[in-house]
């Protein structure tokens, strides 16, 4: 057979053609991800702006894998700062033996967050380290970095797929659809390499989290659930749970006594509020 | 000063009703005290090796209209050691904000400082050695302070109208017993002045201050004649500087004293390291380590035991249940040896056990400080009950 070469000529032309056009919808479909999930998250963050200041009676519940439990509890309050990141602090009630003990946090956006700890035992201040923030809060399955507040630009996104969210979390009250994200740790301090997130289209609602070690090994899983509408606007879950799922153990925070504007400043979450009332 | 003790009480009993309180604690603990060896008086005189008591602490805090108060109460039995049956005020204080204005007055333990082994800069209160040997443990210091508190600034000055002596146990001992009348330089027996400010900045926070007054940790000074050992205070004027930089592994910090006793100068610094790792094994939640060198230019005249020195340490967190905290010194010019483990064990959410086991090993006599713990090791054990 002869080799044609108009024919090969007009068949290279197609697979030219169509090699682009794939190769271009590919990149717009990437590019068209990462914009989906850079909007589904800042949907969730605008979600949530403008609620001033929370506090909050957390008990925690520590489950070690012989089902042993301890219990920690603590006042949580969130100050609401615009651009630089929301302060917390929190207290410790229980028990009794740390009852004082208090950590605040002040975010800094390009650089690990001020952290002080306050033992009231020997009245002692004390600047502490946050840049490694994988350590466990208290013993527990969170970590520092899961307690501080998150700005979208700690984060690169890319949308995954859509689905029910009581396929994921059955603890879930709502019969919702889920946005499924990836979010991935600009800070290479993080302990994580990557975190799922699952958030419900309507209210955006974060109902789950599935969070990767260094290694892209699933390391544990945040469920919540127990919604309550406050202000008529914002949605905070009364349960979180945090399962470990290379060592067995969890954490469940239960969180009661919620409540917004209650006319906290910024005094309120300073270095001086560590000590006192 | 007994009326200005008199009013504050009068003062907290009034804020302390049950309206006003934030919080409140309790800790009731039975303690038992071991010493290892015969007591090493060389008068002779034998001393007990086992004492067991009891311990109570309470802290209390709350606030009226716009007052601050706060309130904590140390007391101590011990069945062999008379100088270890004593309450004391820890924290008795009130405080009234104004903008950024803090005016406080009572009793109170100011910490300055951020080494781990000695901080030499930590000069307001009086340690209570009964409590604990290593000193970090402090009586409560009357005080008034004004306080500034900026967004990234603290200025506090302190007025301290009373001065609070150092109080002995019977052990560990310091070879002969401490006489009951300490001396003072030229008489002067003062509480002092001092004033600090604190700046905070990225990843860092540094502190300069001042301090005059009667120094709070004595030179025990041996006396043939009587059989005893006199605590002598000398006046003391210091020019203080700490400070402790976050790095991304370590953190380096430092401390810093300039001063002048006995008509000469001298300085004593603390430099040193702070490494953390989060080791994902044993159940360790917090691994910290240490590492602390001091240096005093009055070499074995200074006041604590450490004058060229380094320490080295860990404090760690294993679960929910333990903690611990380990800290070796090596005394580089006398190659005398110093050891503390100290840790807490919790059985459940209001017991709990603690210990600290102190000590000298192969000290040399003329470490004068740290040669009584050569013969004076000893452990403590505690078991707590808080609520």
């Amino acid at each position: 057979m002869k080799f044609n070469i108009t024919h090969f000529h007009r068949y290279s032309i197609k697979a030219s053609v169509m090699l682009t056009l794939l190769i271009s919808n590919m990149v717009f479909a990437e590019d068209d991800v990462l914009r989906k999930g850079w909007e589904i998250a800042q949907a969730i963050e605008d979600r949530d702006l403008g609620f001033g200041d929370s506090k909050a009676n957390v008990k925690m519940v520590m489950v070690d894998d012989t089902g042993t439990e301890t219990l920690r509890e603590f006042e949580f309050r969130r100050l609401e700062v615009e651009k630089k990141g929301d302060k917390s602090l929190i207290k410790f009630i229980f028990p009794a033996d740390i009852r004082g003990t208090a950590l605040l946090t002040h975010p800094q956006a390009s650089k690990g967050d001020d952290q002080w700890l306050y033992l009231p035992g020997i009245n002692r201040t004390k600047r502490i380290q946050s840049r490694n923030k994988s350590g466990a809060f208290v013993g527990s399955e969170f970590s520092f970095e899961d307690m501080t507040d998150k700005s979208l630009e700690e984060f690169s996104y890319k949308f995954i797929k859509t689905e029910p969210c009581r396929t994921q979390n059955e603890a879930f009250e709502y019969d919702a659809i889920c946005n499924v994200i990836e979010r991935i740790p600009v800070d290479n301090t993080s302990g994580y390499s990557k975190q799922i997130v699952w958030a419900d289209q309507e209210e955006y609602r974060i109902i789950r989290i599935d969070f990767y070690d260094r290694k892209e090994t699933l390391l544990k899983t945040m469920l919540s659930s127990g919604f309550e509408l406050f202000d008529e606007h914002y949605w905070r879950p009364k349960h979180v749970d945090m399962f470990n799922a290379q060592s067995g153990r969890k954490t469940r925070l239960n969180y009661v006594d919620i409540s917004f504007n209650n006319g906290l400043s910024e005094r309120d979450l300073s270095r001086r509020s560590l000590r006192g009332g | 000063m007994r009326a200005l003790t008199a009013f504050l009480g009068a003062v907290l009993s009034v804020c302390v009703s049950a309206e006003t309180i934030f919080s409140s604690t309790y800790d009731i603990a039975v303690t038992a005290r071991h010493f290892f060896n015969d007591s090493n008086r060389i008068d002779d005189v034998s001393l007990y090796s086992f004492s067991k008591g009891v311990e109570l602490k309470t802290d209390a805090s709350g606030s009226v209209s716009e007052f601050k108060w706060r309130l904590s109460v140390y007391a101590s039995f011990d069945d062999k050691d008379e100088d270890r049956r004593y309450a004391d005020f820890r924290e008795a204080t009130l405080t009234y904000d104004w903008h950024e204005l803090s005016f406080t007055a009572g009793f109170t333990r100011m910490f300055w400082g951020v080494s781990e082994s000695i901080n030499v800069v930590n000069v307001i209160n009086q340690a209570d050695i009964r409590d604990n040997i290593n000193g970090k443990e402090k009586m409560g210091q009357q005080h008034f302070s004004v306080q500034y508190n900026g967004d990234a600034s603290e200025l506090q000055v302190v007025y301290m109208p009373v001065f609070r002596e150092q109080v002995f146990g019977l052990r560990p001992s310091f070879l002969l017993p401490i006489s009951d009348r300490a001396k003072y330089e030229d008489g002067h027996k003062e509480g002092g002045w001092a004033a600090r400010f604190k700046q905070y900045g990225d990843q860092s926070e540094w502190a300069i201050g001042y301090f005059s007054g009667t120094r709070r940790i004595p030179n025990l000074v041996i006396s043939s004649a009587t059989q005893t050992v006199t605590m002598f205070h000398p006046q003391t004027t210091n020019i203080l500087f700490d400070g402790i930089y976050l790095g991304d592994t370590f953190s380096p910090k430092l401390e810093l004293k300039l001063g002048r006793e006995l008509g000469k100068h001298f300085y004593s610094a603390n430099i040193g390291i702070e490494y953390p790792v989060y080791p994902d094994m044993w159940n360790l939640n917090e691994l910290t380590f240490v590492a602390e060198y001091l240096k005093d230019s009055r070499g074995l005249e200074a006041e604590t035991i450490g004058q060229d020195d380094l320490f080295v340490g860990a404090k760690g967190v294993v679960g929910t249940q333990s903690e611990f905290r380990l800290l070796f010194g090596h005394d580089l010019e006398t190659s005398s040896h110093y050891f503390e483990l100290s840790g807490q064990y919790r059985f459940n959410d209001y017991a709990r056990l603690t210990f600290q086991a102190v000590g000298g090993i192969d000290v040399t006599k003329n470490d004068r400080l740290l040669y009584p713990l050569e013969n004076e090791k000893y452990t403590t054990i505690k078991i707590h009950y808080a609520f």
